[in-house]
């Protein structure tokens, strides 16, 4: 919870406040480094020069959790994975978001029946925001997922929540 | 460079007692050697002169149910000549057990500790036999055909 | 205003401006960002894994080594340099043998102790075993002797135990 968080109720300062607020984090979105298996080359060809994340301003993939925003797990999660996965989501620091790149970490992919190490999907153990479907998905469609995950950001507000 | 047939006729001379059966014609030559004596027909196999497979290319263990035995395969390659070999051990499936070969080619310390953590068979004298792809305290042994899927692990469910 | 207030009030607005622009941007930080301290978040870092031993462990004393030989002839540089600039008028007034020898005095001292560094391997990062300073490293673990290792202390790194 941020200081001026909650205490303002929703007025045209607020909305100012929010809008300029959620322009800076949405177009700076640091992805963190985690490709583990197949969707990870995608990621990579996102990353490189025909496709250019960059122009979103998250071309800088940072590989510590504490300078990043968003871990985008692109690839199977194993259980010896997970784990590590869980650990490094904590601790990054907020406001973090997740994006579950590919089959396997929506719901375990291609191995959902007979995987006999595989997490059924990553949302059992970190809260994903945005799912991104195929395997692998095109770089387009990693680049829509970004697009949605900043809508979602642009969602956001430090007014009073009604309760 | 030798005929797989050649090979056989090589490794009878050497120690007859040790083949259990060979196949030297189709796809996949190979010799079936009695377990206890893997590692002298080892030895043979990677210093005899005109042999030298000194390329352990891979290891595998099969698992027959039917049959209850668990195989095991080496498949070989000689840099120097180019002939490619295979010598497989059939192990009792309850306690499959086996010399390492580890001392003669290194590439097996890897390959027997998969073939452990995978089918269950014991290689004896490993210098370091544990689990190396699943984690290490993971029940049971997941490629053999009566492996039961775990529950949950580690607070995660298996199937949601 | 006279001319040195005025300087003294332009270098307190500097000072001011500079002050406010960065305690400015913290504070902003500071009401703006979320505040969640405490749980799995303040574990030390080691990409996911649980950690071994503590983060603070000894430094490599060849660094010491390196930053002591350093910071003696960067001295030595530092010295040359007003040597260097005055020298001509030296010669010009006729003390310029004087003053030749005496920086080459000067010199010699620093030479000599680059001989005994040289000689006794104390600028080679990977030494050798001499006679002389094997008996007396012999305990010591954090200096590095024959074999190559780093200056480790810790032996469960699988560079210490191949």
């Amino acid at each position: 919870m941020a200081l001026i968080e909650g205490i303002f109720e929703p007025g045209l300062i607020v909305t100012s406040v929010d809008w300029v607020l959620n322009w800076s984090r949405k177009r700076s979105i640091f992805p963190m480094t985690f490709g583990i298996a197949c969707c990870a080359i995608e990621m990579i060809a996102t990353g490189a020069s025909r496709f250019d994340i960059d122009r979103f301003g998250s071309g800088a993939f940072r590989a510590t959790p504490r300078q990043a925003d968003l871990m985008i797990v692109a690839g199977t999660v194993t259980f010896k994975m997970a784990e590590r996965l869980r650990r490094l989501w904590e601790q990054m620091a907020e406001p973090r978001f997740v994006i579950a790149m590919g089959a396997c970490a929506i719901s375990g992919g291609p191995y959902h029946l007979h995987g006999y190490h595989v997490v059924k999907g990553v949302d059992q153990v970190v809260p994903v925001d945005v799912y991104i479907p195929g395997c692998p998905p095109r770089p387009e469609a990693l680049l829509e997922g970004l697009m949605r995950l900043q809508d979602k950001i642009s969602a956001r507000t430090i007014a009073k929540q009604k309760q | 460079m030798m005929t797989p047939s050649e090979i056989v006729e090589l490794l009878k001379q050497h120690d007859a007692a040790s083949v259990v059966s060979a196949v030297a014609d189709g796809p996949y030559p190979h010799v079936v050697l009695k377990p206890e004596k893997l590692v002298a027909a080892a030895g043979f196999l990677k210093t005899e002169p005109r042999l030298q497979f000194d390329l352990l290319r891979c290891i595998s263990a099969i698992d027959w149910p039917a049959r209850n035995i668990v195989e095991v395969a080496y498949d070989l390659i000689s840099t120097s000549f180019g002939h490619a070999f295979a010598v497989k051990v059939e192990l009792d499936r309850a306690d499959p057990q086996v010399e390492s070969v580890g001392g003669i080619w290194p590439a097996a310390q890897w390959h027997e500790r998969e073939a452990f953590d995978l089918m269950g068979v014991m290689f004896l004298h490993h210098p370091d036999l544990r689990r190396i792809l699943m984690p290490e305290d993971w029940p049971g042994h997941p490629l053999r055909k009566d492996y039961q899927d775990v529950v949950e692990y580690g607070g995660l469910k298996f199937n949601p | 205003m006279s001319e040195s207030t005025r300087f003294a009030v332009e270098m307190l607005l500097f000072a001011g401006v500079g002050t406010a622009l960065g305690a400015g941007a913290l504070l902003l930080g500071k009401l703006l960002r979320p505040s969640n301290p405490g749980g799995l978040k303040g574990e030390i870092y080691e990409c996911g894994e649980p950690t071994i031993g503590p983060a603070w462990v000894q430094f490599d004393l060849r660094f010491y080594v390196v930053a002591l030989v350093f910071v003696v002839f960067d001295v030595e540089i530092a010295l040359l340099y007003p040597w260097a600039v005055v020298y001509k008028d030296y010669i010009a007034r006729g003390l310029g043998s004087a003053a030749f020898w005496s920086m080459v005095f000067f010199l010699g001292l620093i030479f000599v102790g680059f001989a005994y560094l040289w000689r006794f391997g104390y600028l080679d990062w990977v030494r050798a075993v001499s006679p002389t300073k094997s008996e007396l490293m012999k305990d010591n673990g954090s200096l590095m002797i024959g074999s190559g290792r780093g200056g480790r202390n810790d032996e469960s790194s699988i560079i210490n135990n191949p």
